[in-house]
């Protein structure tokens, strides 16, 4: 008996080897076949790895953070240090500009209470004000065929899908994926960001969109307007998924149909970024309102 | 009792070196994630990772089974918000192939090697512009991703011998 159980074992012990190897020999295979099917999957449809990617990015999130950290160091220092020979020519320039910035800061003052004042005529219901979340840029996609941020900031600190994400002078893309501490940004720059705006000065309403290199390109435009070198681009808010107005670039080249917009911020260079929480709808505000103040004052104030 | 312990505090020694191969591989994969200043071009730093998985699948293939290979894959894909699967892909096809040449590599001088790291480079940099072509219907920028291809292996020869000096280290002990 002990020795039929013997065998027995060793029979076990010698087919769980012969697994083994026959596992290792064909693992290369069977690996480099289940990536490609995975591959195929993203390919054709992106969504399917929505979860396990913001759940990665999270994890990992203070890990690429401190790997980053002597790198960002470095960089604040070597800026710093160049900075200083640059101070006297910046500061002269400063001054320059700040004494223009006086007579517009006038212009504006005045300009602000006209329009107050034509808005209070036509009964406009006030803009809501606009908040953001400061946070820092900490990983990229580590390709030029994917544009997008990996930010420090996720769901606890309010980020949503959807907000948009400013530089120092502009916007920069818009949040796609919000783990808990995480959330990436799709930049304006990638190929798949297809954003409403309108061109300023000609209010002429569009759709820019990223070609995976520096500058982007307008498309659905009406083919009588006449769109000239220089023009602003702006967020339209249409469909409401941004506030309209933020500064996105300028038009730099319009040539046989193709208009073709810079950024204002460099998106490659952005350490910080501002994400712009969600505008609310100034009537449901108002609702909630009249709703926190009770129905009785509700009553009163009508 | 006391042979007991020295036998486990050797284990754990020799744990601990060939960990460290672990390690260096799992910075070198977030070092391509990182924002650096110098180097913004993503391919570029992308090179950091796969002179890791091409020197040690050359030189200590052991260290590095496929499943390994394929976790580090997956990793990079996870965290770079770009194709599942991209990577893994990659990095299996380059490492099957690593394998299959290291006989022939292991005999030949370090330059010879970094030649073949280049190879390895714009093998694994042109498939991934391909599959980004494919859905997007946009052919990659050849002067691109030919510059990125050099760039990325001209980092070669700054990991190469610290590498190296460690593979020695894990031969002597």
């Amino acid at each position: 008996m002990v020795s039929y159980n013997r065998r027995m074992s060793r029979r076990r012990a010698l087919r769980a080897a012969s697994i083994a190897i026959r596992l290792s020999r064909y693992s290369p295979v069977v690996l480099t076949s289940l990536a490609g099917l995975l591959l195929l999957i993203s390919m054709f449809n992106p969504d399917v790895w929505k979860n396990p990617r913001t759940a990665a990015s999270d994890a990992f999130s203070p890990v690429v953070s401190i790997v980053g950290a002597p790198f960002r160091f470095i960089g604040d220092t070597v800026g710093e240090l160049t900075g200083l020979s640059q101070i006297r020519t910046e500061n002269a320039r400063l001054k320059a500009e700040n004494d223009q910035l006086k007579e517009w800061y006038q212009t504006a003052m005045l300009l602000r209470a006209e329009n107050q004042s034509l808005k209070d005529l036509l009964n406009v219901l006030p803009e809501p004000e606009q908040s953001y979340i400061t946070t820092r840029v900490i990983s990229d996609s580590a390709s030029s065929y994917v544009r997008t941020l990996l930010l420090q900031a996720g769901t606890a600190d309010g980020v949503q899908e959807g907000q948009a994400v400013m530089g120092g002078k502009g916007m920069i893309g818009r949040v796609i994926e919000v783990g808990n501490k995480a959330s990436r940004v799709l930049l304006l720059t990638d190929i798949n960001s297809h954003i409403p705006v309108v061109i300023e000065g000609i209010n002429q309403r569009a759709i820019l969109t990223g070609n995976n290199d520096d500058t982007l390109t307008l498309v659905h435009l009406p083919p009588d307007v006449l769109v000239s070198k220089g023009l602003r681009i702006t967020t339209s808010g249409t469909g409401g998924q941004f506030p309209a107005g933020l500064p996105i670039g300028e038009i730099t080249s319009v040539s046989g149909g193709h208009i073709r917009v810079r950024l204002f911020s460099d998106p490659s260079s952005a350490g910080y970024v501002q994400i712009v929480e969600k505008p609310i709808n100034p009537d449901v505000r108002k609702s909630l309102d009249s709703l926190i103040s009770g129905p009785s004052q509700n009553i009163r104030s009508k | 009792m006391p042979g007991l312990l020295n036998s486990v505090s050797f284990s754990l020694m020799q744990a601990s070196k060939y960990g460290a191969v672990y390690v260096m591989l799992a910075f070198l994969l977030l070092l391509s994630l990182v924002n650096i200043p110098v180097l913004q071009s993503g391919e570029i730093r992308q090179g950091f990772f796969l002179i890791g998985l091409y020197f040690w699948t050359t030189y200590r293939p052991n260290l590095l089974p496929y499943f390994v290979v394929f976790l580090f894959g997956m990793v990079m894909d996870l965290i770079s918000g770009g194709l599942i699967g991209l990577h893994a892909f990659c990095f299996m096809v380059l490492a099957i192939i690593v394998r299959g040449q290291r006989r022939f590599l292991l005999g030949q001088s370090w330059q010879m090697v970094w030649a073949g790291f280049f190879l390895a480079v714009a093998l694994t940099q042109t498939f991934q512009a391909l599959a980004y072509a494919i859905p997007s219907s946009h052919l990659p920028d050849l002067k691109h991703l030919t510059v990125n291809i050099v760039l990325a292996g001209l980092l070669y020869p700054l990991f190469h011998p610290i590498f190296m000096a460690y593979n020695r280290y894990l031969s002597e002990s």
